[in-house]
């Protein structure tokens, strides 16, 4: 009766600590950072690595994109091999999940050694909190303005520090159909009067001139940026990414209004608002729509698709000066405490990852071409070098989403939408956005 | 004497069953409510220094934020709607599953499978079935001749409504089945009693049926309300809160304050005021039904 | 007499009409599921309709989701973990709702309040917390730290059901087994217990179901990727630049076949109901 009772007690803490015992054995390896042991999906040599290493292997963690595991994981099993006082373990997530997955760490002090991040307002939180690794010495002692592009470099030194390690520097252009093009005879516009004219041409042939969806916004905001950078030029429009001109003036106002047009006039295609901006491609692929900003890694994206990557072409949008396009980079950075030997171990793991051979073998998982001084673009990917070169010759400006804090970024993906299911004004609208500024700065 | 014994033994003994839930509970549980009410009373980052704001961030919520209204009134019309509409159809549903006829096994497992589905895939397929051109719904009315166009979750309008709908789909299996467990425990004999005295399907209903299944509706309006308070994937999927915050919900806007925002004090009070509003419904009703 | 009959198949028609128009509309967004499913990424960009099946299934993606998408894998460590914390957390919810319903304890109401506020917190709050502690306790990563978070947060919805459902069995079945010289023990594991199985049974697909399906926490405490579990597995499958939304649907499919097995295997038990409770 009693003993019963205790019995069942007792049996169901052998249970749990039976699993305590499972559960610790093959998780923690008692050593530094979080604590995971090597996938078991890779090879079984880097495990016996594991045990045999660990008492004296340099530890590192790595975290990265799922959508990159096919080639990193090989590589990183590639590169405990050959270096055995090195042991790399590598975590993938998704794009909204190593977000969330590195705020969650920062909060608790559990970041891992390397981390793939963006630039732009995104790393340069973990920059301003004091949880990157300053990299300036290092580039300087190693002299990376040889090895980087000098685009790529500025755009990941955030807040005066060299805060990554550069792996890609994208720049947005205009893909367009260039059969569509052909067949209602337009020709590339090179104002922005033409732009509009071909825009109406497009409309008028039951074509939707421009593919975008806004779901989260930031693809409508590629096209609304350009209306920007038209309205106000390069210099107002770098102080409004800035913020320090105030958003409600004149520029704004015209650029949203003629956005909230492009709406009206049905320039962009039914219920946008709210479609996944993944999918624009498939418009554009079906010939639904003629244009869509996107950037180098499309080409690839259509080839994947089965698709002739021939029929598509980019221009820089006219707006009006040198014509700039929006860029902007990903880097990995690395944590602030690493000693001097992780540190050079982290590099020379991430060199490894970028070395020529593995670019070549596993290009479709890198952003290619590499940010890095004279790299090639990936053959049969024609707009790939266009973009580049109109970058280098045109200029760029940072992308709005990267510029802006995500609150203010917000402010003006739901001015987007508010216009255009015309709930506000473009004055209204441009006041909106300068007021998250505020509360933003007052924070 | 015995009877004392036995009264001191009882209550140990009982208490000793509470035992293993009550430790993994505490510890799992509490300490993360502790720690989010410690939160909400600072400002802070996530990283960085806290500054204390006391109740700052609970007066900012009702004070000065619009957004926070909206997702107020946004999650208040989804408890209504669940209430009403969810429960009745599970209810339906099992009142219906419940009766003997054939086939009611795959019936059953039919209208159960939605829940099965991963959030994300259910968010994949009604963003096409409400696509503005190729979707199923636009294509359905013009089968049907119908002229209505409408952009479903783009219109800020109608877009909560939508959501609604395909979170319905997916949310009605669950209530059905503890719908029809409940069911179960109604006496036949009962029931066959009340038809010998006259009794029509309505009054067998209202007078027998619901009665009888008084606990399973503790437990079906406490989760629904839980649920409906705390409605994320489906919103998040399908919308992210757009357009305009017009499917904005406290989870979707606490979310954002958290881990986009870097407002970790203000999500945290949001997850607060959550918490409150969900025992302002149903601690008074738990503890009404409970006295007997 | 005829009339009887006749009103009763006029019942069981309207009844079997009704059931079948529900089921259309029903069926729709799942015909929408399999139909993407056994679509090649070409199929998408062929203008065919989103409801149409394609010339060539396309096999390709239930294999690759399986394999390269290393789908199986987790559903095996999931299944690990939902085996093991079901019955577990279900039999010590069991313990608890039982002392609440059956044995004198002050302030049951109370207490069971206290447990459903653990139901109430919105898992986002709860990350960091548990990520710190289990940072400094060193189980992060481990099926242990998974396992215990999920039987603490299972705890509370468990309380409430069966709980709700002991209240309705009679008391006179107790007043008996005491009679009969029954402790607790046997009066909660050879009695009550049992008659709680269709309680039980639902609550062990409803459990099961959440724990195959919870992402957020999976996601917090286990990073790496041999045991990572379905839901985590899954969003790996969107991409970068876009989702492959044959893939994708191909591998929802099959991962939730354990799910619908298990649902398959307790829904018997809604039908015996109260066998043995009107008792001997």
């Amino acid at each position: 009766m009693r003993t019963r009772k205790i019995t069942a007690l007792l049996l169901s803490a052998t249970i749990l600590s039976t699993l305590g015992l499972t559960g610790c054995g093959s998780g923690s390896t008692g050593s530094q950072t979080t604590g995971g042991t090597a996938s078991e999906g890779a090879k079984t040599d880097t495990q016996a690595q594991a045990q045999t290493a660990s008492g004296g292997a340099t530890e590192l963690t790595f975290w990265n994109l799922s959508t990159r595991q096919n080639a990193i994981e090989p590589i990183v099993a590639e590169f405990n091999q050959a270096n055995p006082d090195i042991h790399v373990t590598v975590s993938f997530f998704n794009t909204d999940g190593i977000k969330d997955a590195c705020k969650v760490a920062a909060s608790s002090n559990t970041l891992p050694s390397m981390w793939f991040n963006w630039g732009g307002s995104l790393g340069g939180f973990y920059v301003e909190n004091g949880l990157t690794y300053d990299l300036t010495e290092y580039a300087q002692a190693n002299a990376w303005e040889n090895i980087y592009s000098a685009a790529a470099l500025e755009l990941c030194t955030l807040h005066g520090q060299l805060s990554g390690y550069p792996t890609s520097f994208n720049a947005l252009d205009m893909y367009y159909r260039k059969d569509i093009f052909e067949k209602y005879g337009i020709a590339v516009p090179a104002t922005f009067e033409e732009f509009e004219a071909a825009c109406a041409t497009l409309k008028e042939n039951g074509i939707t001139p421009i593919s975008t969806a806004g779901l989260k916004g930031w693809h409508v905001m590629r096209f609304v940026e350009l209306l920007i950078e038209h309205y106000a030029g390069a210099e107002l429009h770098d102080e409004l990414n800035n913020m320090t001109a105030s958003w409600d003036n004149e520029a704004v106002v015209k650029a949203l209004a003629k956005y909230q047009e492009f709406c009206d006039k049905g320039y962009f295609p039914p219920g946008f608002i709210t479609a996944d901006p993944d999918d624009t491609r498939m418009a554009m692929v079906m010939g639904t729509t003629a244009m869509d900003v996107q950037g180098p890694w499309y080409d690839g994206q259509i080839i994947q698709d089965g698709v002739d990557v021939n029929l598509f072409g980019t221009f820089p949008f006219p707006s009006g000066g040198s014509n700039r396009i929006s860029a902007f980079a990903e880097m990995v950075q690395f944590n602030k405490n690493l000693s001097e030997a992780e540190l050079a171990a982290a590099m020379k793991f991430m060199d490894f990852y970028y070395n020529d051979e593995h670019v070549e073998t596993y290009s479709e998982y890198f952003n290619l071409p590499l940010p890095k001084n004279g790299a090639e673009a990936p053959a049969g990917q024609p707009n790939v070098m266009d973009i580049l070169n109109t970058a280098n010759t045109n200029g760029t400006f940072t992308i709005t989403d990267q510029a802006f804090p995500t609150e203010v970024a917000d402010a003006l993906f739901d001015a987007q939408d508010a216009l255009a299911n015309n709930q506000t004004t473009p004055e209204e609208a441009a006041k909106s956005i300068q007021t998250a500024i505020e509360a933003y700065k007052n924070k | 004497m015995n009877k004392e014994n036995k009264k001191e033994k009882v209550d140990l003994g009982a208490w000793l069953f509470l035992v293993p839930a009550g430790v993994i509970y505490l510890s799992v549980i509490i300490v993360p409510v502790f720690y989010s009410l410690y939160i909400s009373l600072f400002s802070w980052n996530g990283i960085g220094d806290m500054k204390f704001v006391g109740l700052g961030n609970y007066g900012n919520l009702f004070a000065n934020d619009p957004v926070f209204f909206i997702a107020l009134k946004n999650n208040l019309i989804w408890i209504f709607l669940t209430l009403l509409v969810t429960m009745t159809v599970a209810l339906g549903l099992a009142l219906i599953l419940n009766m003997q006829f054939r086939g009611r096994t795959f019936f059953r497992g039919f209208f159960y499978f939605p829940c099965v589905i991963a959030p994300i895939a259910v968010a994949i397929i009604w963003r096409w079935i409400y696509n503005p051109t190729v979707g199923f719904v636009n294509e359905f009315f013009k089968i049907l001749g119908i002229n209505y166009v409408q952009s479903w979750i783009s219109d800020p309008k109608v877009s909560l409504y939508a959501v609604f709908a395909a979170s319905l789909w997916q949310a009605v299996g669950q209530p059905m089945i503890l719908f029809l467990a409940g069911l179960q425990s109604v006496s036949v004999d009962i029931l066959e009693a009340a038809v010998i005295d006259g009794a029509g399907p309505v009054k067998k209903f209202f007078y027998i049926t619901v009665p009888s299944m008084k606990e399973t509706f503790v437990i079906v309006i406490a989760t629904l309300v839980v649920a409906a308070m705390k409605v994320f994937d489906v919103v998040q999927g399908l919308t992210a809160g757009g357009p305009n915050n017009a499917t904005q919900m406290m989870s979707t806007y606490m979310y954002s304050q958290t881990f986009q925002y870097n407002n970790v004090g203000r999500g945290t009070a949001i997850a607060c005021v959550m918490v409150v509003m969900m025992m302002v419904v149903i601690v008074p009703y738990v503890s009404f039904t409970a006295k007997d | 007499m005829l009339e009887g009959k006749q009103k009763k198949r006029a019942k069981i028609i309207a009844l079997y009409l009704l059931l079948f128009v529900l089921a259309l509309i029903w069926i729709v967004p799942m015909y929408t599921l399999v139909a993407t499913a056994v679509k090649s990424r070409q199929d998408f960009f062929s203008g065919i309709g989103l409801f149409q099946f394609p010339e060539k299934i396309a096999w390709d993606n239930f294999i690759n989701a399986m394999t390269k998408g290393r789908l199986f894998l987790y559903m095996k460590n999931d299944l690990i973990v939902s085996f093991l914390k079901v019955p577990l957390g279900i039999f010590i919810s069991a313990l608890a709702a039982f002392a609440l319903t059956r044995l004198k304890i002050k302030h049951s109401v109370g207490i069971f309040i206290f447990f459903l506020i653990g139901m109430m917190l919105p898992m986002q709050a709860a990350l960091v917390p548990i990520n710190v502690i289990y940072s400094k306790f060193k189980l992060l990563n481990t099926y242990f730290g998974l396992f215990y978070a999920y039987v603490g947060f299972g705890v509370s919805y468990a309380i409430l059901i069966l709980r709700g459902f002991m209240k309705g069995i009679p008391q006179d079945i107790d007043e008996a087994a005491w009679i009969d010289g029954c402790n607790k023990w046997q009066l909660f594991s050879r009695i009550i217990l049992p008659i709680a199985k269709p309680a039980v049974a639902t609550l062990f697909i409803t459990d099961f179901l959440a724990t195959w399906n919870e992402y957020l926490l999976a996601s917090v405490i286990i990073n790496d990727n041999a045991k990572k579990t379905v839901p985590v597995g899954l969003m790996t499958f969107v991409g970068e630049h876009g989702i492959d939304y044959g893939y994708l649907c191909a591998g929802v499919l099959v991962s939730v076949i354990p799910v619908l097995l298990v649902y398959l295997f307790f829904q018997r038990y809604f039908v015996e109901g109260m066998s043995g409770a009107v008792k001997s």
